[in-house]
């Protein structure tokens, strides 16, 4: 047996995901709560795919079971180390190699760096490569209380972060349009956005947006493939009344407006 | 005479969070005091608060039992509210806590009890190499297939509850889920999966069907010998392991148990009711005190505070119950010395007397007489009482044996949901009420005491088997059960006294349940640098 998980079956449900970001500590204990509250902030803001979100609250053992199948792992906990309140510790790498020893661990005594090193011996090879852990001084952990606003601009920041994340940025990819009034795509995202094949364009001043129709019979511009790997081409010359930013251009998937959103500018 | 007093800290390896103070003569513990040093608010939290706050603030009371606290805050609300209970819902509800049982009955005894079984201070144990290549943390034969698969009963909780642990998804009138054929059809296989490869193989060495058919402790005997698979068993293991060793000779405790019970029949339960809950239950619930049974009810309980960090001088009932905390350097001029509260049960005939909470009460309920046919009925823990007392031994069987009768009855509640019906009838929320639900936590009986005013709640009171079990001494400076089992326990090697681990954690103390959630993380950066006594 090559390692611990694998007593556990196959049928197990997990999937591979690009990011797992766990939030550990007690929502009842004022700054104790900010992992927890910042995995529902991201919560809220939609989670990409590929990236998987975990309220770790306070059991731990099991955030090492989350961990199966990351390829990333970005662990938040509060922490007490005499800094000032508010005060975002980001682990250096040798820090979270340096775990504790695995003898006398207690399921309702489970610290993140407990978690990690539990994972380690669970996981074995399939422990994750890259584990990234933010510590959030806190300051109060009255029974029933809020965060501290020191805490709560702290979370802010580590929220920040972690949204700038690869896994957390949208989907971005480039474009092509041709002197002849073409917008070129690749067949990646031609299938993913526009499975129907059929797109409107609109003109808004710096952007030029592309939004998916369900099906080309409700008119407008038919994406057509044009070489033999899928990529797509769609004539939008009218559409922007003869004014095309020739050339490659950045764009990103916008999954709030359901739309691709060009930059007609080509630096940036 | 030589007395020594040993401070040990901390035996249920929560940094910090109970401390036991024992005095020891002549290598014998003579007296026990259990000081849990953190305060619990979670009464205060809920105070003012929206009546259904209490299934969000109590799962969090515990990473561990979140689910048992969610389960009977439900009830409490459904019992305050006079809610409709569709039997898909009481079955979905037993489901969820039994699987939350199943997962700590394996992950308890391998990651935290079975550990001490290595100590050295058995190496002159014949058996003891061979407790060392099982039960080695982390590297023991048995301890990796034990804590790891215990994982997967969870899963089956998460399937219908959305995420364990924290989940709130029971709610007064039912649950919010709506199970597919396919979620059905993977818990089945998620849970037959753990007993073919965790309890089956490596637990008993037999099916659990064979192992239910033991009724007296001379089955249980032969069932060991009866061949090689179950003797080489992990069971048939421990019990030779602990019959050499003396653990059925210590950790008595108070002899008096507490069993609320769980587990409700769907169509005796529709409204539920505290008058009606007794007669509902299929893990029954039970008072055996002085060697007699007499039936639970709710208005017996009061918790004293006479030696607890909190103001007042009467036990109070939990629906007048208070929980107004002082400082502790100054209550302990008065003789407090625990932030856990002392829970006692009027029995009659004996008055307030202190109870033992836990998986070995549970199976002394199961053999009251008087079963109806819906509900457990299982000789085995009576008789095992009756011929060897109450031990750490003996409270570890009873735990064990849980495992597959708890599967049993997941398999069947599993086969009985109605895919097409109901799990949910909207309640009225009422503005006045008052409530009271209960359940058994792994760890033992877990209850709620809701009073509601004028759409609020006016009173919360929690008592968890915690609570029952490391409460300090009472008015009639009765000794709390731990403190009790303490006593008397011997004390090979005052440097190590594994004894006192065996008994403390025999209870499986959930110590976070009782003084609050904080999870004892130490959480000091200096933590960080790599600790021996973490």
């Amino acid at each position: 047996m090559s390692e611990p998980v694998a007593y556990v079956d196959e049928m197990a449900s997990w999937s591979p995901c690009a990011l797992l970001v766990v939030g550990c500590g007690n929502l009842l204990r004022a700054d104790d709560g900010v992992g927890p509250i910042l995995i529902r902030h991201l919560w809220e803001g939609g989670v990409p795919d590929g990236v998987r979100l975990v309220d770790g609250g306070t059991a731990g053992m099991d955030v090492a079971f989350q961990m199966r199948g990351a390829r990333r792992v970005i662990l938040i906990d509060a922490c007490v180390s005499g800094g000032e309140p508010g005060t975002v510790y980001r682990l250096p790498g040798p820090a979270v190699e340096e775990l504790p020893p695995l003898s006398g661990l207690h399921t309702h005594s489970f610290r993140w760096d407990h978690a990690l090193a539990f994972a380690r011996w669970l996981l074995g090879e399939a422990y994750p490569q890259d584990v990234t852990v933010y510590l959030v001084e806190a300051a109060d952990f009255t029974p029933g209380g809020e965060l501290g606003p020191a805490v709560r601009a702290a979370m802010g920041r580590v929220l920040a972060m972690i949204r700038d994340e690869p896994a957390f940025a949208p989907d971005e990819l480039t474009v092509e349009f041709t002197a002849d009034g073409y917008l070129r795509l690749d067949a990646g995202p031609a299938t993913r956005y526009f499975p129907a094949d059929a797109a409107v364009v609109l003109d808004k001043d710096d952007e030029v947006w592309l939004l998916p129709l369900r099906a080309s019979s409700s008119g407008g511009l038919l994406l057509k493939q044009r070489n033999a790997a899928g990529d797509r081409s769609v004539l939008v010359r009218e559409a922007l009344r003869d004014n095309v930013p020739v050339g490659s251009r950045r764009a990103r998937w916008d999954g709030g407006q359901g739309a691709l959103r060009i930059r007609r500018n080509a630096n940036r | 005479m030589t007395a020594v007093d040993l401070f040990v800290s901390p035996l249920g390896r929560v940094e910090g969070d109970l401390d036991v103070r024992v005095t020891i003569e002549d290598g014998v513990v003579t007296s026990a005091w259990t000081e849990a040093a953190m305060f619990r608010g979670f009464e205060i939290i809920l105070q003012g608060k929206d009546p259904q706050a209490g299934l969000i603030v109590t799962p969090r009371i515990c990473g561990i039992c979140g689910g048992s606290h969610l389960y009977k805050s439900a009830y409490a609300l459904d019992t305050a509210w006079r809610t409709h209970l569709p039997p898909n819902a009481t079955l979905v509800r037993n489901i969820a806590q039994a699987c939350e049982t199943l997962q700590s009955i394996p992950r308890y005894f391998y990651a935290l009890f079975a550990i001490d079984l290595t100590n050295k201070n058995y190496a002159r144990s014949p058996l003891y190499a061979e407790a060392v290549r099982r039960f080695a943390p982390y590297v023991g034969a048995s301890y990796g297939p034990g804590v790891v698969l215990s994982a997967k009963p969870v899963e089956v909780y998460a399937i219908f509850g959305g995420q364990w642990p924290h989940s709130s998804f029971m709610v007064p009138g039912g649950v919010m889920c709506a199970p597919t054929l396919s979620d059905v059809t993977r818990s089945i296989a998620i849970l037959e999966h753990w007993k073919v490869n965790w309890l089956e193989k490596y637990w008993l060495g037999c099916s659990i069907e064979r192992w239910l058919e033991n009724r007296t402790w001379e089955d249980v005997l032969a069932w060991v010998d009866e061949n090689e698979a179950q003797h080489n068993s992990d069971c048939g293991f421990f019990i030779r392991f602990c019959l050499d060793v003396g653990l059925d000779k210590y950790g008595a405790g108070v002899g008096n148990f507490l069993a609320t019970g769980t587990y409700f029949q769907p169509d005796l339960y529709e409204n539920p009711t505290i008058e009606g809950r007794n007669a509902a239950l299929i893990n029954r619930s039970g008072v055996y005190a002085a060697g007699r049974f007499s039936e639970f009810d709710q208005a017996r309980v009061r918790e004293d505070v006479t030696h607890s960090f909190y103001e007042g001088t009467e036990a109070r009932h939990p629906f007048e119950g208070e929980t107004k905390p002082l400082d502790p350097a100054l209550a302990r001029a008065q003789g407090k010395y625990s932030f856990a509260k002392s829970p006692r049960y009027d029995v009659p005939g004996l008055g307030y007397v202190p109870l033992e909470a836990g998986p070995l009460a549970r199976r002394i309920a199961a053999g009251a007489p008087g079963a109806a046919a819906h509900q457990d009925n299982d000789p085995l823990f009576l008789d095992i009482m009756a011929k060897k007392g109450p031990s750490v031994f003996v409270r570890q069987l009873a735990r064990m044996h849980e495992a597959p009768k708890y599967f049993q009855w997941v398999r069947k509640w599993l086969d009985q949901i109605d895919l097409h019906g109901s799990f949910y009838t909207k309640p009225t929320e009422y503005a006045e009420g008052k409530g009271f639900g209960s359940t058994e936590a792994a760890r033992g009986s877990l209850s709620d005491w809701i009073v509601i005013e004028d759409g609020k709640i006016a009173n919360y009171q929690v008592v968890t088997p915690t609570a029952w079990n490391i409460g300090p001494r009472d008015a009639q400076e009765k000794l709390g059960p731990i403190e009790q089992a303490l006593v008397g326990s011997p004390i090979v090697d005052q440097d190590d006294p594994v004894e006192l681990g065996h008994v403390a954690r025999s209870f499986d103390s959930c110590l976070v349940c009782t003084v609050h959630a904080y999870d004892g993380k130490g959480r000091e950066l200096s933590k960080f640098v790599i600790n021996g006594s973490v």
